[in-house]
Protein backbone atom coordinates (compact mmCIF):
# COMPACT_ATOMS: atom_id res chain seq x y z
CA UNK A 1 0.00 0.00 0.00
CA UNK A 2 2.74 2.40 1.01
CA UNK A 3 4.84 1.55 -2.03
CA UNK A 4 1.85 2.06 -4.29
CA UNK A 5 1.22 5.49 -2.78
CA UNK A 6 4.84 6.41 -3.32
CA UNK A 7 4.78 5.36 -6.95
CA UNK A 8 1.62 7.36 -7.56
CA UNK A 9 3.21 10.35 -5.83
CA UNK A 10 6.32 10.07 -8.02
CA UNK A 11 4.19 9.75 -11.12
CA UNK A 12 2.32 12.95 -10.36
CA UNK A 13 5.45 14.93 -9.62
CA UNK A 14 7.03 13.79 -12.89
CA UNK A 15 3.84 14.78 -14.73
CA UNK A 16 3.93 18.17 -13.04
CA UNK A 17 7.54 18.82 -14.01
CA UNK A 18 6.79 17.61 -17.56
CA UNK A 19 3.89 20.03 -17.87
CA UNK A 20 6.06 22.90 -16.63
CA UNK A 21 8.79 22.06 -19.16
CA UNK A 22 6.30 21.76 -22.02
CA UNK A 23 4.72 25.07 -21.07
CA UNK A 24 8.18 26.67 -20.92
CA UNK A 25 9.02 25.29 -24.38
CA UNK A 26 5.64 26.42 -25.70
CA UNK A 27 5.97 30.04 -24.60
CA UNK A 28 9.56 30.04 -25.88
CA UNK A 29 8.50 28.78 -29.34
CA UNK A 30 5.70 31.31 -29.54
CA UNK A 31 8.20 33.98 -28.52
CA UNK A 32 5.98 35.04 -25.65
CA UNK A 33 9.16 35.12 -23.60
CA UNK A 34 12.53 36.26 -24.82
CA UNK A 35 14.65 33.12 -25.27
CA UNK A 36 17.79 35.24 -24.94
CA UNK A 37 16.85 35.88 -21.33
CA UNK A 38 14.94 32.71 -20.51
CA UNK A 39 16.35 30.03 -22.82
CA UNK A 40 14.21 26.92 -23.40
CA UNK A 41 14.25 23.28 -22.33
CA UNK A 42 15.32 22.02 -25.77
CA UNK A 43 18.19 24.51 -25.93
CA UNK A 44 19.33 23.42 -22.48
CA UNK A 45 19.17 19.73 -23.38
CA UNK A 46 21.12 20.39 -26.55
CA UNK A 47 23.73 22.30 -24.57
CA UNK A 48 23.98 19.52 -21.99
CA UNK A 49 24.48 16.90 -24.68
CA UNK A 50 27.15 19.09 -26.21
CA UNK A 51 28.91 19.57 -22.85
CA UNK A 52 29.01 15.86 -22.11
CA UNK A 53 29.81 14.79 -25.66
CA UNK A 54 32.86 17.01 -25.84
CA UNK A 55 33.78 16.01 -22.30
CA UNK A 56 34.35 19.65 -21.51
CA UNK A 57 32.18 19.51 -18.40
CA UNK A 58 33.89 16.66 -16.54
CA UNK A 59 36.82 18.53 -15.00
CA UNK A 60 34.43 21.17 -13.68
CA UNK A 61 32.13 18.60 -12.11
CA UNK A 62 35.07 16.77 -10.64
CA UNK A 63 36.46 19.93 -9.07
CA UNK A 64 33.19 21.15 -7.59
CA UNK A 65 32.18 17.71 -6.41
CA UNK A 66 35.61 17.01 -4.91
CA UNK A 67 35.81 20.34 -3.13
CA UNK A 68 32.30 19.87 -1.72
CA UNK A 69 33.12 16.40 -0.44
CA UNK A 70 36.35 17.59 1.13
CA UNK A 71 34.46 20.44 2.77
CA UNK A 72 31.88 18.01 4.06
CA UNK A 73 34.57 15.68 5.38
CA UNK A 74 36.73 18.35 7.04
CA UNK A 75 33.74 20.26 8.37
CA UNK A 76 32.32 17.11 9.93
CA UNK A 77 35.57 15.97 11.51
CA UNK A 78 36.50 19.40 12.84
CA UNK A 79 32.92 19.96 14.02
CA UNK A 80 32.88 16.71 16.01
CA UNK A 81 36.34 17.39 17.37
CA UNK A 82 35.44 20.86 18.63
CA UNK A 83 32.15 19.61 20.05
CA UNK A 84 34.13 17.00 21.94
CA UNK A 85 36.55 19.61 23.30
CA UNK A 86 33.70 21.89 24.33
CA UNK A 87 31.92 19.02 26.03
CA UNK A 88 34.97 17.92 27.98
CA UNK A 89 36.32 21.32 28.94
CA UNK A 90 33.44 23.27 30.43
CA UNK A 91 35.59 26.37 30.72
CA UNK A 92 36.11 26.38 26.95
CA UNK A 93 32.42 26.33 26.25
CA UNK A 94 31.83 29.10 28.80
CA UNK A 95 34.33 31.36 27.09
CA UNK A 96 33.68 30.49 23.47
CA UNK A 97 29.96 29.73 23.42
CA UNK A 98 28.85 33.30 22.67
CA UNK A 99 31.53 33.60 20.01
CA UNK A 100 30.40 30.38 18.35
CA UNK A 101 26.78 31.44 18.42
CA UNK A 102 27.76 34.81 16.98
CA UNK A 103 29.77 33.34 14.15
CA UNK A 104 27.01 30.89 13.43
CA UNK A 105 24.58 33.78 13.00
CA UNK A 106 26.95 35.45 10.56
CA UNK A 107 26.30 34.61 6.91
CA UNK A 108 29.46 32.61 6.25
CA UNK A 109 29.30 33.27 2.52
CA UNK A 110 29.80 36.96 3.22
CA UNK A 111 33.28 36.08 4.42
CA UNK A 112 34.13 34.75 0.95
CA UNK A 113 36.24 37.70 -0.18
CA UNK A 114 38.32 37.44 2.98
CA UNK A 115 39.12 33.81 2.21
CA UNK A 116 40.05 34.69 -1.36
CA UNK A 117 42.51 37.25 0.01
CA UNK A 118 43.89 34.79 2.55
CA UNK A 119 43.99 31.64 0.48
CA UNK A 120 44.08 32.87 -3.09
CA UNK A 121 41.78 31.91 -5.93
CA UNK A 122 42.95 28.30 -5.93
CA UNK A 123 41.17 25.35 -4.42
CA UNK A 124 42.17 26.17 -0.87
CA UNK A 125 39.78 29.09 -0.50
CA UNK A 126 36.83 27.02 -1.70
CA UNK A 127 37.66 24.10 0.56
CA UNK A 128 37.90 26.48 3.51
CA UNK A 129 34.62 28.06 2.51
CA UNK A 130 32.70 24.82 2.29
CA UNK A 131 34.40 23.44 5.42
CA UNK A 132 33.24 26.42 7.43
CA UNK A 133 29.68 26.24 6.18
CA UNK A 134 29.55 22.55 7.16
CA UNK A 135 31.38 23.04 10.45
CA UNK A 136 28.73 25.02 12.29
CA UNK A 137 25.68 22.80 11.93
CA UNK A 138 27.78 19.70 12.66
CA UNK A 139 29.43 21.35 15.66
CA UNK A 140 26.17 22.43 17.30
CA UNK A 141 24.50 19.11 16.66
CA UNK A 142 27.41 17.01 17.88
CA UNK A 143 27.67 19.20 20.98
CA UNK A 144 24.01 18.64 21.71
CA UNK A 145 24.62 14.95 21.06
CA UNK A 146 27.46 14.70 23.57
CA UNK A 147 25.38 16.54 26.14
CA UNK A 148 22.52 14.15 25.73
CA UNK A 149 24.65 11.05 26.28
CA UNK A 150 22.87 8.74 28.69
CA UNK A 151 24.78 8.98 31.99
CA UNK A 152 23.48 5.56 32.97
CA UNK A 153 25.28 3.98 30.02
CA UNK A 154 28.51 5.71 30.98
CA UNK A 155 28.17 4.52 34.59
CA UNK A 156 27.40 1.01 33.43
CA UNK A 157 30.66 0.86 31.53
CA UNK A 158 32.63 2.64 34.22
CA UNK A 159 31.60 0.07 36.81
CA UNK A 160 32.74 -2.67 34.47
CA UNK A 161 36.21 -1.17 34.59
CA UNK A 162 36.26 0.77 31.30
CA UNK A 163 38.97 3.29 30.63
CA UNK A 164 38.02 6.84 29.63
CA UNK A 165 39.01 6.07 26.07
CA UNK A 166 36.78 3.00 25.94
CA UNK A 167 33.84 5.04 27.19
CA UNK A 168 34.40 7.66 24.50
CA UNK A 169 34.69 5.02 21.80
CA UNK A 170 31.93 2.70 22.90
CA UNK A 171 29.37 5.14 24.28
CA UNK A 172 29.93 8.80 23.59
CA UNK A 173 30.79 8.80 19.91
CA UNK A 174 28.13 6.27 18.89
CA UNK A 175 25.45 8.09 20.84
CA UNK A 176 26.27 11.18 18.79
CA UNK A 177 25.66 9.47 15.47
CA UNK A 178 21.95 10.26 15.18
CA UNK A 179 22.72 13.93 15.85
CA UNK A 180 25.56 14.03 13.37
CA UNK A 181 23.69 12.31 10.56
CA UNK A 182 20.81 14.71 11.12
CA UNK A 183 23.16 17.62 10.56
CA UNK A 184 24.99 16.00 7.66
CA UNK A 185 22.26 16.22 5.05
CA UNK A 186 21.84 19.89 5.76
CA UNK A 187 25.60 20.16 5.86
CA UNK A 188 25.96 18.67 2.40
CA UNK A 189 23.78 21.41 0.94
CA UNK A 190 25.90 23.91 2.80
CA UNK A 191 29.09 22.35 1.43
CA UNK A 192 27.96 22.64 -2.19
CA UNK A 193 26.71 26.19 -1.64
CA UNK A 194 30.04 27.12 -0.05
CA UNK A 195 31.93 25.64 -2.98
CA UNK A 196 29.83 27.32 -5.66
CA UNK A 197 29.92 30.73 -4.02
CA UNK A 198 33.66 30.29 -3.53
CA UNK A 199 33.97 29.66 -7.23
CA UNK A 200 31.88 32.72 -8.06
CA UNK A 201 34.31 34.86 -6.17
CA UNK A 202 37.36 33.80 -8.07
CA UNK A 203 38.29 30.58 -9.79
CA UNK A 204 39.48 29.19 -13.07
CA UNK A 205 37.45 26.01 -13.00
CA UNK A 206 34.38 24.46 -11.41
CA UNK A 207 30.64 24.63 -11.89
CA UNK A 208 30.41 27.90 -9.95
CA UNK A 209 33.01 29.43 -12.20
CA UNK A 210 31.12 28.13 -15.23
CA UNK A 211 27.86 29.68 -14.08
CA UNK A 212 29.63 32.94 -13.37
CA UNK A 213 31.44 33.15 -16.67
CA UNK A 214 28.40 32.06 -18.73
CA UNK A 215 26.27 34.65 -16.93
CA UNK A 216 28.90 37.24 -17.68
CA UNK A 217 28.41 36.77 -21.41
CA UNK A 218 24.62 36.38 -21.18
CA UNK A 219 24.78 32.68 -22.04
CA UNK A 220 21.63 31.86 -20.05
CA UNK A 221 21.31 28.40 -21.60
CA UNK A 222 24.71 27.48 -20.21
CA UNK A 223 23.76 28.82 -16.78
CA UNK A 224 20.67 26.62 -16.78
CA UNK A 225 22.71 23.61 -17.93
CA UNK A 226 25.00 24.07 -14.96
CA UNK A 227 22.05 24.41 -12.61
CA UNK A 228 20.64 21.12 -13.92
CA UNK A 229 23.97 19.42 -13.26
CA UNK A 230 24.10 20.88 -9.77
CA UNK A 231 20.58 19.66 -9.14
CA UNK A 232 21.50 16.11 -10.12
CA UNK A 233 24.70 16.32 -8.07
CA UNK A 234 22.80 17.43 -4.97
CA UNK A 235 20.19 14.72 -5.41
CA UNK A 236 22.98 12.17 -5.69
CA UNK A 237 24.77 13.35 -2.54
CA UNK A 238 21.53 13.55 -0.61
CA UNK A 239 20.35 10.07 -1.50
CA UNK A 240 23.77 8.61 -0.72
CA UNK A 241 23.72 10.25 2.70
CA UNK A 242 20.18 9.02 3.23
CA UNK A 243 21.29 5.46 2.54
CA UNK A 244 24.26 5.89 4.85
CA UNK A 245 22.02 7.25 7.57
CA UNK A 246 19.65 4.34 7.25
CA UNK A 247 22.57 1.94 7.62
CA UNK A 248 24.14 3.72 10.58
CA UNK A 249 20.84 3.99 12.43
CA UNK A 250 19.63 0.47 11.73
CA UNK A 251 19.46 -0.12 15.48
CA UNK A 252 16.65 2.34 15.82
CA UNK A 253 13.00 1.57 15.63
CA UNK B 1 34.11 -18.57 54.02
CA UNK B 2 30.54 -17.57 54.66
CA UNK B 3 31.37 -15.23 57.49
CA UNK B 4 34.09 -13.34 55.71
CA UNK B 5 33.24 -9.71 55.17
CA UNK B 6 33.13 -8.86 51.50
CA UNK B 7 31.98 -5.29 51.45
CA UNK B 8 32.30 -2.69 54.12
CA UNK B 9 31.01 0.87 54.19
CA UNK B 10 32.85 2.92 56.79
CA UNK B 11 31.45 6.12 58.33
CA UNK B 12 29.71 7.19 55.14
CA UNK B 13 28.24 10.68 55.19
CA UNK B 14 27.09 12.44 52.10
CA UNK B 15 25.89 15.89 51.15
CA UNK B 16 24.77 17.05 47.75
CA UNK B 17 23.40 20.20 46.24
CA UNK B 18 19.80 19.97 45.15
CA UNK B 19 18.52 21.60 41.98
CA UNK B 20 17.42 24.76 43.79
CA UNK B 21 20.88 25.13 45.30
CA UNK B 22 20.15 23.86 48.79
CA UNK B 23 22.65 21.60 50.50
CA UNK B 24 21.02 18.26 51.27
CA UNK B 25 22.37 16.07 54.02
CA UNK B 26 21.57 12.70 52.48
CA UNK B 27 23.47 10.15 54.52
CA UNK B 28 24.65 10.40 58.08
CA UNK B 29 27.51 8.26 59.31
CA UNK B 30 26.53 4.91 57.91
CA UNK B 31 28.45 1.79 58.82
CA UNK B 32 27.54 -1.38 57.05
CA UNK B 33 29.11 -4.75 56.32
CA UNK B 34 28.05 -7.36 53.84
CA UNK B 35 29.29 -10.92 54.22
CA UNK B 36 30.69 -12.93 51.38
CA UNK B 37 27.83 -14.63 49.54
CA UNK B 38 25.18 -12.72 51.43
CA UNK B 39 22.01 -11.36 49.87
CA UNK B 40 21.39 -8.02 51.54
CA UNK B 41 18.31 -5.92 50.85
CA UNK B 42 18.07 -2.25 51.73
CA UNK B 43 14.58 -0.84 52.08
CA UNK B 44 13.26 2.61 52.78
CA UNK B 45 10.65 5.07 51.64
CA UNK B 46 11.37 7.06 48.51
CA UNK B 47 13.78 9.91 49.04
CA UNK B 48 15.50 8.21 51.96
CA UNK B 49 18.81 8.14 50.15
CA UNK B 50 19.02 4.42 49.52
CA UNK B 51 19.95 4.95 45.88
CA UNK B 52 22.62 7.41 46.95
CA UNK B 53 23.99 4.81 49.35
CA UNK B 54 24.07 2.21 46.58
CA UNK B 55 25.80 4.65 44.24
CA UNK B 56 28.42 5.18 46.90
CA UNK B 57 28.85 1.52 47.79
CA UNK B 58 29.20 0.58 44.14
CA UNK B 59 31.77 3.32 43.61
CA UNK B 60 29.77 5.35 41.09
CA UNK B 61 29.92 8.43 43.30
CA UNK B 62 32.38 9.34 46.00
CA UNK B 63 30.96 10.05 49.46
CA UNK B 64 31.60 13.40 51.10
CA UNK B 65 33.08 11.47 53.99
CA UNK B 66 33.89 7.83 54.54
CA UNK B 67 35.23 4.90 52.62
CA UNK B 68 34.13 1.73 50.87
CA UNK B 69 36.23 -1.41 51.15
CA UNK B 70 36.00 -4.59 49.13
CA UNK B 71 37.75 -7.50 50.84
CA UNK B 72 39.59 -4.96 52.93
CA UNK B 73 40.89 -2.85 50.05
CA UNK B 74 39.48 0.42 48.69
CA UNK B 75 37.00 -0.35 45.92
CA UNK B 76 38.42 -0.10 42.41
CA UNK B 77 36.58 -0.83 39.17
CA UNK B 78 39.63 -2.33 37.52
CA UNK B 79 40.76 -4.43 40.46
CA UNK B 80 37.37 -5.69 41.61
CA UNK B 81 34.66 -7.14 39.45
CA UNK B 82 31.49 -5.20 40.17
CA UNK B 83 28.07 -5.82 38.68
CA UNK B 84 25.60 -3.00 38.65
CA UNK B 85 21.98 -3.22 37.60
CA UNK B 86 20.02 -0.03 37.78
CA UNK B 87 16.39 0.82 37.51
CA UNK B 88 16.73 2.20 34.01
CA UNK B 89 17.17 0.34 30.77
CA UNK B 90 20.91 0.37 30.27
CA UNK B 91 21.33 -1.86 27.25
CA UNK B 92 23.41 -0.04 24.67
CA UNK B 93 20.88 0.58 21.88
CA UNK B 94 23.29 0.34 18.93
CA UNK B 95 24.75 -2.98 20.00
CA UNK B 96 23.26 -6.35 19.23
CA UNK B 97 22.13 -8.28 22.29
CA UNK B 98 25.11 -10.60 22.23
CA UNK B 99 27.51 -7.67 22.11
CA UNK B 100 25.62 -6.03 24.93
CA UNK B 101 25.89 -9.12 27.08
CA UNK B 102 29.57 -9.40 26.25
CA UNK B 103 30.50 -5.75 26.74
CA UNK B 104 31.93 -6.26 30.23
CA UNK B 105 34.22 -8.96 28.90
CA UNK B 106 35.14 -6.80 25.93
CA UNK B 107 36.14 -3.99 28.26
CA UNK B 108 38.40 -6.44 30.08
CA UNK B 109 40.11 -7.40 26.86
CA UNK B 110 38.66 -10.89 26.33
CA UNK B 111 38.89 -12.06 22.72
CA UNK B 112 35.75 -11.90 20.64
CA UNK B 113 35.38 -15.62 20.19
CA UNK B 114 35.68 -16.34 23.86
CA UNK B 115 33.39 -13.54 25.00
CA UNK B 116 30.73 -14.55 22.50
CA UNK B 117 30.94 -18.11 23.74
CA UNK B 118 30.34 -16.99 27.33
CA UNK B 119 27.56 -14.63 26.29
CA UNK B 120 25.86 -17.31 24.22
CA UNK B 121 25.95 -19.75 27.11
CA UNK B 122 24.38 -17.23 29.47
CA UNK B 123 21.75 -16.31 26.92
CA UNK B 124 20.83 -19.94 26.59
CA UNK B 125 20.32 -20.42 30.32
CA UNK B 126 18.08 -17.37 30.54
CA UNK B 127 15.94 -18.16 27.53
CA UNK B 128 17.40 -15.55 25.21
CA UNK B 129 18.72 -17.94 22.57
CA UNK B 130 17.85 -16.81 19.09
CA UNK B 131 18.02 -13.15 20.03
CA UNK B 132 21.81 -12.83 19.73
CA UNK B 133 21.68 -10.66 16.63
CA UNK B 134 18.66 -8.57 17.58
CA UNK B 135 18.89 -4.97 18.69
CA UNK B 136 17.54 -4.00 22.13
CA UNK B 137 14.48 -2.24 20.70
CA UNK B 138 13.33 -5.56 19.24
CA UNK B 139 12.99 -7.16 22.71
CA UNK B 140 10.27 -6.87 25.33
CA UNK B 141 10.91 -5.09 28.62
CA UNK B 142 11.31 -8.36 30.52
CA UNK B 143 13.76 -9.75 28.00
CA UNK B 144 15.81 -6.59 28.07
CA UNK B 145 16.01 -6.85 31.85
CA UNK B 146 17.14 -10.46 31.51
CA UNK B 147 19.85 -9.39 29.11
CA UNK B 148 20.97 -6.72 31.60
CA UNK B 149 21.14 -9.30 34.39
CA UNK B 150 23.24 -11.75 32.43
CA UNK B 151 25.43 -8.92 31.20
CA UNK B 152 26.24 -8.22 34.85
CA UNK B 153 26.85 -11.92 35.46
CA UNK B 154 29.11 -12.36 32.44
CA UNK B 155 32.17 -10.97 34.20
CA UNK B 156 31.48 -13.25 37.18
CA UNK B 157 31.28 -10.29 39.58
CA UNK B 158 32.29 -10.50 43.21
CA UNK B 159 29.49 -8.17 44.21
CA UNK B 160 26.30 -7.30 42.35
CA UNK B 161 24.48 -4.09 43.17
CA UNK B 162 20.86 -3.82 42.15
CA UNK B 163 18.86 -0.62 42.38
CA UNK B 164 15.17 -1.48 42.20
CA UNK B 165 15.92 -3.49 39.10
CA UNK B 166 12.36 -4.58 38.43
CA UNK B 167 10.66 -1.32 39.33
CA UNK B 168 9.06 -0.48 36.00
CA UNK B 169 7.99 -4.02 35.06
CA UNK B 170 4.55 -5.57 35.36
CA UNK B 171 3.80 -7.89 38.30
CA UNK B 172 4.07 -11.16 36.36
CA UNK B 173 7.37 -10.37 34.73
CA UNK B 174 8.62 -9.07 38.03
CA UNK B 175 7.87 -12.33 39.85
CA UNK B 176 9.42 -14.41 37.11
CA UNK B 177 12.60 -12.37 37.25
CA UNK B 178 12.71 -12.46 41.05
CA UNK B 179 12.51 -16.20 40.81
CA UNK B 180 15.36 -16.22 38.32
CA UNK B 181 17.51 -13.98 40.49
CA UNK B 182 16.95 -16.38 43.39
CA UNK B 183 17.96 -19.37 41.29
CA UNK B 184 21.04 -17.63 39.97
CA UNK B 185 22.08 -16.53 43.42
CA UNK B 186 21.44 -19.90 45.02
CA UNK B 187 23.64 -21.44 42.36
CA UNK B 188 26.43 -18.88 42.21
CA UNK B 189 26.39 -17.32 45.69
CA UNK B 190 27.56 -13.91 44.54
CA UNK B 191 27.35 -11.20 47.15
CA UNK B 192 24.29 -9.11 46.34
CA UNK B 193 23.17 -5.71 47.61
CA UNK B 194 19.62 -5.10 46.54
CA UNK B 195 17.66 -1.87 46.89
CA UNK B 196 13.90 -1.85 46.90
CA UNK B 197 10.92 -0.08 48.40
CA UNK B 198 8.89 -3.28 48.14
CA UNK B 199 9.04 -4.98 51.55
CA UNK B 200 7.64 -8.28 50.28
CA UNK B 201 10.28 -8.38 47.55
CA UNK B 202 13.02 -7.81 50.12
CA UNK B 203 11.75 -10.62 52.35
CA UNK B 204 11.36 -12.98 49.43
CA UNK B 205 14.92 -12.52 48.24
CA UNK B 206 17.23 -11.49 51.04
CA UNK B 207 19.10 -13.03 53.96
CA UNK B 208 19.14 -9.75 55.80
CA UNK B 209 17.17 -6.52 55.45
CA UNK B 210 18.32 -3.07 56.40
CA UNK B 211 15.77 -0.34 56.89
CA UNK B 212 16.90 3.22 56.29
CA UNK B 213 15.55 6.26 58.06
CA UNK B 214 14.50 9.49 56.40
CA UNK B 215 17.12 12.16 55.60
CA UNK B 216 19.75 12.56 56.86
CA UNK B 217 19.47 8.84 56.75
CA UNK B 218 21.20 6.13 58.63
CA UNK B 219 20.38 2.56 59.47
CA UNK B 220 17.17 2.50 61.41
CA UNK B 221 16.69 -1.21 61.89
CA UNK B 222 18.05 -4.54 60.78
CA UNK B 223 16.20 -7.82 60.29
CA UNK B 224 17.38 -11.36 59.69
CA UNK B 225 15.17 -13.29 57.28
CA UNK B 226 15.04 -16.85 58.51
CA UNK B 227 12.95 -18.37 55.75
CA UNK B 228 14.55 -21.61 54.54
CA UNK B 229 16.37 -21.87 51.20
CA UNK B 230 15.69 -22.62 48.45
CA UNK B 231 12.76 -20.30 48.60
CA UNK B 232 9.48 -20.49 46.85
CA UNK B 233 8.20 -17.12 45.70
CA UNK B 234 4.56 -18.17 45.63
CA UNK B 235 4.35 -20.23 48.84
CA UNK B 236 6.61 -18.27 51.17
CA UNK B 237 4.34 -15.26 51.00
CA UNK B 238 1.74 -17.08 53.08
CA UNK B 239 4.06 -18.45 55.73
CA UNK B 240 3.70 -17.13 59.26
CA UNK B 241 7.29 -15.86 59.49
CA UNK B 242 6.92 -13.92 56.27
CA UNK B 243 3.69 -12.20 57.28
CA UNK B 244 4.99 -11.30 60.71
CA UNK B 245 8.23 -9.85 59.41
CA UNK B 246 6.41 -7.88 56.76
CA UNK B 247 4.11 -6.38 59.39
CA UNK B 248 7.00 -5.53 61.65
CA UNK B 249 8.96 -3.72 58.89
CA UNK B 250 5.85 -1.99 57.67
CA UNK B 251 5.21 -0.50 61.14
CA UNK B 252 8.72 0.94 61.23
CA UNK B 253 8.50 2.34 57.70
CA UNK B 254 5.17 3.98 58.46
CA UNK B 255 6.81 6.09 61.15
CA UNK B 256 9.48 7.18 58.71
CA UNK B 257 6.98 8.06 55.99
CA UNK B 258 4.97 10.16 58.43
CA UNK B 259 8.14 11.92 59.51
CA UNK B 260 9.12 12.58 55.91
CA UNK B 261 5.73 13.99 55.11
CA UNK B 262 5.78 16.32 58.11
CA UNK B 263 9.20 17.58 57.14
CA UNK B 264 8.06 18.29 53.61
CA UNK B 265 5.07 20.21 54.92
CA UNK B 266 7.36 22.35 57.05
CA UNK B 267 9.76 23.13 54.27
CA UNK B 268 7.00 24.33 51.92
Amino acid sequence: MKIKERIIGRFYSICFIGILLIAWQFVANREIINTFNFSSPIEIIKDLIELFKSGEIWPHIRISFGVSLLGLLYGTIIGIFFAFLFYNFGILSKILDPIMVGFNGLPKLAMGPVFVVWFGIGLKAKIVMSTITVFFPVFFNAYAGFNSTDVNLIDTLRVMGSSKFQIIKKIMLPSCIPWITASLRGGAGAAVTGTIVGEYLGATRGLGWMVQSAGGVYNITRVFSCLVILLVLMAFIDSTLKQGERYLLRWRQ
Amino acid sequence: MKDQIKLRALDISHYYESKDGKLVHALNNINLSVKEGEFLAIVGSSGCGKSTLLHIMSGIINPTKGQVLVSGEPLSFTKHRIGYISQSDTLIPWRKIIDNVAVGLEVRGIQKKERHRIARELMETSGLSGFEDKYPYELSGGMRKRAIIIRALATNPEIIFMDEPFGPLDVFTKELLQDEILKIWEERKNTIVYITHDIAEAITLADRIILMSYRPSNIKAEYEVNLPRPRDIKEDKHSKDFVELEKCIWEEIKNEVTKAREEEMHSV
